[in-house]
């Protein structure tokens, strides 16, 4: 691989709780290489949006980061003046809730035209013109109308296509897109993946995509992490993970993709057995082995990392069980 | 000074405790999330996207609390004997005067009408959520 982008090691997440330290990113590694599409794939509550939340540094206060190291482009993010220029500016990020993301009390082209003329400069005309064109780019319309409207008046799929201008409007490397689609209807989910997509191809721009249906990284993800109780339990590239899942949760995961003609109807979709253990505590031996259908008694102790080329997992089968 | 103490002393722990609460819950939002994601600098974060968000409350309450403050100034302007509207409403009261205690009133009423648009006025401005309604 050619020099990452974005290189994570060791990264771990501790939020305070009542109930003790709940270790919700538990020292995971990834690299992103520059215009690369990762996806970063589990079921709810396995420590995604931390994950990204601990790249931008916009962790909420209960939650103490530590990591071995980051860096974007070689910049070291761990330090705050540099995470600080970058963030923003050549990484940025959208989320999951449209419709409370953006302010309701200014408009999207103030909105959009502060974060430019902060990181860019220029006069306010040139950043409206700029903003206007970016509107354009994700298909917004009358692009010169709807920068004085405010976010109210517009429908969830439009919002979130102002987040993703409003996000690329400083032209970053790299965009972290966490369950971008999530809230929104089947349709508009389709749309506004296509158009990451195109973005990505036109701008050359690296996208993290987090998100909890391995059915949506299928018709995007260049490159798949399958994150299960805080930790990465399977990484490669995406036909590694859909043609040979080693890891008995991926292929968990796979199973619960509804498949046209095989899905029966009205069969229960897209949940796995069992619950996801508490994240309170360290965690001996394999998290998943009270839901694993081939465990064994020995996956309570340390399980090692098997490796074939650029695809890893952390289990004691090799490949097919 | 000290009428103004006074009053001062009554009327203010109400704003202080709703900027805070408003605050506390717009630092917690996610458009806070997303104008820190932009990476703009705190205090633009702060004073920008959280403080217009907590003020929609404030200014309801600062006409609410201008209201009790004209009945207030009847009460301390009587005790500090200051020559105001309020000491004006004492005296009439005392003398059996009404139609200047009419016009007091009137007066009084008129003011909270007005001071209530004005609040409701400034409110459309900051949150354009409001205006449509
Ligand atoms: N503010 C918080 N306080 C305490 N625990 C939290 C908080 N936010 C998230 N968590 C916990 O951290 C874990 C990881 O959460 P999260 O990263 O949001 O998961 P995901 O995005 O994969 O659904 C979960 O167990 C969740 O309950
Ligand atoms: S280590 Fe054991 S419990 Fe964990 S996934 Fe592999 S077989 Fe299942
Ligand atoms: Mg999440």
């Amino acid at each position: 691989m050619n020099k990452p982008l974005l290189s994570v090691r060791d990264l771990r997440v501790d939020l305070n709780t009542r109930s003790g330290v709940l270790h919700a990113v538990r020292g995971i590694s990834f690299d992103v290489a520059p215009g690369e599409t990762l996806c970063i794939v589990g079921e709810s509550g396995c420590g995604k949006s931390m994950t990204s939340l601990a790249l931008m540094d916009l962790l909420p206060r209960v939650a103490r980061r530590s990591a071995g190291g980051i860096t974007f482009d070689g910049q070291d993010l761990t330090r705050r003046r540099i995470a600080g220029r970058l963030r923003g500016r050549r990484m940025a990020m959208i989320f999951q809730e449209p419709m409370t993301a953006l302010n309701p009390a200014f408009t999207i082209g103030d909105q959009m035209v502060e974060a430019y003329l902060y990181h860019v400069g220029g006069t306010r005309a040139q950043a409206v013109e700029r903003a206007a064109q970016m509107l354009e780019k994700v298909g917004i319309g009358s692009a010169r109308s709807r920068l004085s409207q405010y976010p109210h008046q517009l429908s969830g799929g439009l919002r979130q296509r102002v987040m993703i201008a409003m996000a690329l409007i400083t032209d970053p490397e790299l965009l972290i897109a966490d369950e971008p689609t999530t809230a929104l209807d089947v349709t508009i989910q389709a749309q506004i993946l296509r158009l990451l997509k195109d973005l990505q191809k036109e701008l050359g721009l690296a996208i993290i995509l987090i998100t909890h249906d391995l059915g949506l990284v299928s018709r995007i993800a260049e490159r798949v992490v399958v994150m299960y109780a805080g930790a990465i339990v399977e990484e490669g590239s995406a036909a590694e993970i859909f043609d040979r899942p080693a890891h008995p949760y991926t292929r968990a995961l796979i199973d619960c993709i509804p498949q046209p003609g095989r899905t029966e109807r009205g069969a229960h979709l897209g949940t796995i057995a069992g619950v996801v253990p508490s994240l309170i505590g360290p965690q001996e031996g394999c998290a998943f082995r009270d839901r694993c259908p081939v465990a064994q008694p020995r996956c309570a102790s340390d399980i090692p990392t098997q490796q074939a080329g650029s695809h890893r997992w952390v289990c004691i089968h090799g490949g097919r069980a | 000074m000290l009428p103004a103490v006074t009053l001062g002393y009554y009327i203010t722990p109400p704003f202080m405790r709703l900027v805070r609460a408003g605050m506390i819950d717009a630092l917690n939002t996610d458009y806070v999330r997303t104008a820190r994601a932009k990476g703009l600098p705190a205090r633009r974060v702060v004073f920008k996207h959280a403080l217009r968000n907590a003020l929609v409350p404030v200014v309801g309450l600062v006409a609410v609390q201008l209201g009790l403050l004209m009945g207030g100034s009847v009460v301390v302007e009587s005790i500090f004997a200051l020559d105001g509207l309020g000491y004006l409403a004492y005296q009439s009261i005392s003398y059996r005067d009404f139609p200047v205690l009419q016009a007091v009133v009137l007066l009084l009423s008129l003011a909270y009408v007005v001071l209530t648009l004005l609040s409701d006025i400034i409110n459309a401005w900051l949150d354009p959520r409001l205006r449509a309604a």
